[in-house]
């Protein structure tokens, strides 16, 4: 073992220098027009740094390349080629630990120890992929991650062990029984599954090196050293015999749902196995889906599939906007996650509905920014529209005036957000030459007169007019949020075109057209289940995700399938238990 | 080469043999690991980021040697012009604009990241109880991506891990200093943590059971997650090291480790709001100053010898209007696409802004004494951004500025003209100014050996 443990030593350190390799060429997959591109640096200039496609876009973690191929693959209309290849293929998932985010690992000690202190700041900051902050590929611990841990496994340990009279009904004046209690209760909750004997028996002798120095520090040292063990800070999903353990299932089921780990009657259903059967796990899911904790996880998704809390962070220029408050901000980013919560609990809705509500859950203050009315419906704080195109996730002001800057709208910045957050294009980067521009203010010209030059220069116009195409079409709401028909004294231009979603050129007007396209767009729709896909599994979608994301997708796209049903099936899919051997 | 240098490499030579040797054990290579590098050396190095590019004229003086007039984004230098290399003519040899020119900037590394970044390296050289401090402003404010990373911790399996970069300067202080800000008295020996609930004997304990652990899960599983597990295998190794670092290190601090700052704002070390108190644009100057002195601190009282200091993120959402920092003003990314005369004007000045606060810690790190030097001349200090002009987004003749001798290795008060060299053979340079004998860093393909201008 110590052999093992000195090669293992040398290996860990291995990485601190090597030179970088030149990755190869890889072929670019699902572009919008990229004609007229001007390559990074110039060849003519910069004969070393060859113009190359660039394979992986910096990013070692998502191969751009590879997972723009797959989107395209599961883009792909029904009943064509892609699912005739996934015929009789049976569908499975990744083998993963999955280490816990902040919230993920604050939410499991607040509910199995009872600790009230939000430690969420004191834990590593997690690295986003597409915006997903439980990606468990770049999701590693570095040494700020192990020393953050290991400080705040102490606070909490010192917190618990004020509660143990409450939680295992002893004190740690009791000495070895109540160190036993604390193995046999607390550490199964904690690692999500009953321990091995030789785990119990390791951790009592860890508690006994403590206590030889005191009971107290018996306790924190016991307590610290299950919260710092690998079974606690990674979430198994490895499977036996190529399927998720009933544990492992159970375990999956509660953190996508409320982030935490398993309660008593979900721990029950792993433990007699019932978790195991069509019906068992329907049924948990379903309980945990219905409870109010469930919006956890529409709060994850909202925040990144409408970038919801991003308005919180967004300032205006007061004279332009004063209307434009702290409140009214607060506002906003609730009522973008309140409503999207709403409607995924409403038993019919479905996804075209996303895009078509005229009320929203809000607060007398939005409704008078809105120019709408406030009213009760069913207990439900209820903002009712104005007689105008706000209708929809896209005309939430948390969406509108988050992606515009202090003076005016930005057409860009939202042009590439639907593109990218309703239709899972990703963009080329940025060639040189090719710049957002943010034109210089003019009185005498709209915000799209400006824009628009950029968008003429035939360099700029292969990216930019599909960007600027959905952007302008937008122009009817200002850069807080607010519906107009005038900008710097002229009629606001709201004619706009989608380009290349759907295989075609689609024209449209104004922010509720817009609107209306998505909601019967198969790429939009097959885009939302692509990102619950990536929320619920914790990784990008991979060749080998393509058959069951397709499966899920084509029943969402034609079989008018609700939200609820979606958000269910994403975790009950057979392809969530079953893995890859 | 002097001799200090050579007993240095000659140690290093036999730290290696000895660290493939089945015969160490982890912890002894830890101890030595600091005997070889921690005590042998007082140079520093700090990395100084600021966003989004430079416009060349408005950046780089128009003469090389000694007296240059440094133009509009750098005349905030002219404050410390003696302290200084203005570096002109090195080029990122990297594509993929921002995201590009960030991932690069410290790994040298194009496209698929390889090896950590530089301020990794020199940790992992010259470990201290913190082996590099990263203290930043606003970074993670819808920056923790990878698209805008700098720096990187790890690279295991092909894949690298983001450093964590720590923007709360009270949180960050507090870590460092045991939350006091007030006693003014000089210590020797290694800022010291306090002790959280358990001695160190029994953490030590406590990691040794954890590392069991993640063995016996990584034999479980076999090749499955392996690197992952290594991964976290290293880290807690790290952090063993770091316990014994803060009982057994026998740095002679500076005088001047006061550890304490001016502390202009406070900030909640719980903050769970969205976005952080301490990542608006109103405190961005406020943030910047205190992040400065901790960092310059750390360095005085030999907690650390590598800091990265990061002002927000590439493709910055920080604000500015007349040169400052402010929550109404024009956002920072927007204005590099300067292509309009008066959008260049403020370019210039928020670039400014950053040269001004790059000459404050210049100013910082040259107060700080160390027996007839300063903390600065034992330091090399480097400022730079992840694209050369930003209009352009391009990757030539960039905005890179030296300061410090690293104990006389730099000759500082000139403008070299660095044309032919790339940005690969100056983190060579920096790595050898701080006595590694490496020749390369990152891409091998384009450079290799140091810039021989940069001298004294």
């Amino acid at each position: 073992m110590r052999f093992a443990a000195i090669i293992l030593y040398t290996v860990g350190f291995s990485f601190t220098l090597t030179a970088c390799l030149q990755p190869p060429l890889r072929p670019q997959f699902g572009r919008l027009r990229t004609d007229n591109v001007v390559p990074e640096t110039d060849p003519s200039t910069d004969p070393d740094n060859p113009v190359t496609t660039n394979p992986k876009n910096g990013d070692n973690t998502v191969d751009i390349a590879l997972t723009r191929d797959t989107l395209s693959k599961i883009m792909e209309a029904p009943g064509g080629t892609q699912d005739n290849a996934c015929l009789n293929k049976p569908t499975t998932s990744k083998n993963q630990l999955r280490l816990l985010t902040s919230d993920e690992y604050v939410n499991t000690v607040q509910d199995v120890l009872q600790i009230t202190t939000d430690y969420r700041a004191s834990l590593p900051t997690e690295t986003t992929v597409f915006g997903f902050r439980n990606n468990a590929d770049v999701s590693q611990v570095s040494d700020a991650h192990a020393a953050a841990y290991l400080d705040v496994a102490l606070s909490v340990a010192d917190e618990a062990k004020a509660k143990l009279q409450n939680l295992v009904q002893c004190s740690e004046t009791d000495g070895v029984t109540c160190g036993q209690k604390v193995i046999n209760m607390l550490a199964p909750q904690l690692w999500r599954r009953p321990l091995e004997a030789a785990e119990k028996s390791s951790l009592l002798n860890m508690y006994k090196v403590g206590l030889a120095s005191s009971p107290t520090e018996g306790m924190t040292i016991l307590i610290t050293d299950i919260l710092m063990s690998p079974n606690f800070l990674y979430r198994s999903e490895i499977g036996k015999s190529g399927a998720l353990t009933a544990y492992e299932l159970a375990s999956a089921v509660s953190y996508f749902f409320w982030g935490s780990a398993p309660d008593a009657s979900l721990q029950a259903a792993a433990a007699n196995g019932s978790i195991l059967t069509d019906a068992g796990l329907v049924a948990q899911v379903q309980r945990y889906f219905s409870s109010p904790r469930s919006k956890y996880t529409s709060t994850e998704f909202a925040n990144v599939w409408l970038e919801s809390r991003s308005v919180l962070g967004a300032s205006k220029d007061a004279t332009l906007f004063p209307l434009f408050t702290q409140p009214v901000k607060n506002a906003m980013a609730a009522e973008a996650v309140d409503t999207f919560e709403f409607m995924i609990k409403q038993p019919t809705t479905t996804f075209e509905n996303l895009f078509t509500f005229d009320s929203s859950l809000g607060d007398a203050n939005l409704a008078q920014y809105y120019r709408g009315a406030l009213s009760q419906d069913t207990g439900v704080a209820k903002i009712k529209y104005a007689a105008n195109p706000r209708k929809g996730v896209l005309s939430f002001g948390a969406v509108l005036s988050h992606l515009a800057t202090p003076t005016e709208t930005h057409p860009i910045k939202r042009g590439d957000y639907v593109l990218k957050n309703m239709f899972c294009h990703i963009p080329e980067p940025t060639p040189s030459g090719l710049v957002v521009t943010v034109p210089p203010a003019n009185a005498a010209q709209t915000t799209r007169e400006r824009f628009a030059a950029h968008t003429s220069d035939p360099k700029c116009a292969g990216c930019h007019i599909a960007i600027d195409g959905i952007g302008f079409g937008m122009e009817d709401f200002d850069g807080a949020g607010v519906f107009r028909d005038m900008d710097h004294g002229k009629k606001v231009d709201t004619t706009g075109e989608v380009v290349g979603i759907d295989s075609a050129t689609t024209k449209f007007s104004g922010v509720g057209e817009l609107s209306a396209y998505i909601a019967s767009s198969s790429q939009a729709k097959r885009c939302f289940v692509v990102e619950w896909y990536r929320l619920a599994h914790g990784y990008t979608e991979r060749p080998a995700d393509i058959c069951a994301i397709r499966d899920i997708a084509n029943k969402f796209e034609k079989g008018n399938m609700t939200l609820s049903r979606l958000i269910i099936q994403i975790i009950t899919h057979p392809s969530y238990a079953k893995k890859e051997q | 080469m002097d001799d200090k240098i050579r007993k240095e490499i000659s140690r290093r030579n036999l730290f290696r043999y000895l660290g493939n040797s089945v015969v160490m054990l982890p912890f002894m290579r830890t101890l030595m690991e600091t005997q070889a590098f921690g005590e042998t050396t007082n140079k520093r190095a700090v990395f100084f980021y600021y966003p989004d590019g430079i416009i060349e004229s408005a950046f780089h003086p128009t003469s090389i040697g000694t007296g240059f007039v440094l133009p509009g984004m750098t005349a905030p230098l002219g404050s410390v012009q003696g302290d200084i290399i203005m570096i002109k003519g090195v080029d990122y040899k990297t594509s993929n604009s921002h995201q590009g020119g960030a991932n690069y900037a410290l790994t040298g590394c194009e496209n698929s990241i390889t090896n950590v970044s530089i301020d990794t390296y020199l940790g992992s050289k010259f470990p201290k109880t913190i082996p590099a401090l990263r203290l930043g402003v606003a970074t993670q404010y819808e920056g923790a991506d990878i698209a805008k990373a700098l720096s990187f911790s790890a690279v295991t399996g092909g894949q690298p891990t983001l450093s964590q970069i720590e923007d709360n300067p009270t949180k960050a202080f507090n870590a460092l200093f045991g939350g006091s800000t007030s006693s003014p008295s000089p210590t020797s020996g290694a800022a010291t943590p306090p002790v959280k609930g358990l001695s160190n004997t029994l953490k030590k304990s406590l990691l040794d059971d954890n590392l069991e652990q993640i063995k016996g899960l990584q034999s479980k599983l076999g090749t499955l997650e392996k690197t992952k597990l290594d991964l976290h295998l290293a880290s807690i190794r790290e952090i063993e090291r770091r316990l014994q670092s803060s009982t057994t290190s026998t740095t002679t601090a500076s005088a001047q480790c006061t550890k304490t700052i001016s502390q202009t704002k406070t900030f909640a070390v719980n903050d769970t709001n969205y976005p952080k108190a301490y990542w608006t644009s109103d405190v961005f100057d406020a943030v910047v100053d205190m992040q400065t002195q901790i960092a310059i601190q750390a360095m005085a009282c030999g907690v650390t010898n590598v800091v990265l200091l990061q002002m927000s993120h590439s493709v910055s959402n920080a604000h500015f209007a007349n040169g400052m920092p402010s929550s109404t003003g024009t956002d920072h990314h927007d204005t590099s696409h300067y292509k309009n005369g008066s959008l260049a004007m403020i370019h210039t000045q928020n670039q400014a802004y950053m040269m001004t606060k790059y000459a404050n810690l210049i100013k910082g790190m040259s107060a700080i004494k160390e027996g007839d030097k300063s903390l600065l001349y034992n330091s090399v200090a480097l400022a730079f951004s992840e694209l050369g002009d930003s209009d352009d987004h391009k990757f030539k003749n960039m905005g890179l500025v030296l300061a410090g001798q690293a104990g006389g290795y730099f000759r500082t008060g000139r403008c070299i003209d660095g044309t032919g060299m790339v940005h690969n053979n100056l983190l060579v340079s920096i790595l050898q100014s701080m006595g590694l004998s490496d020749t390369t860093f990152g891409r091998t393909d384009v450079a290799a050996g140091g810039i021989d201008a940069l001298k004294g």
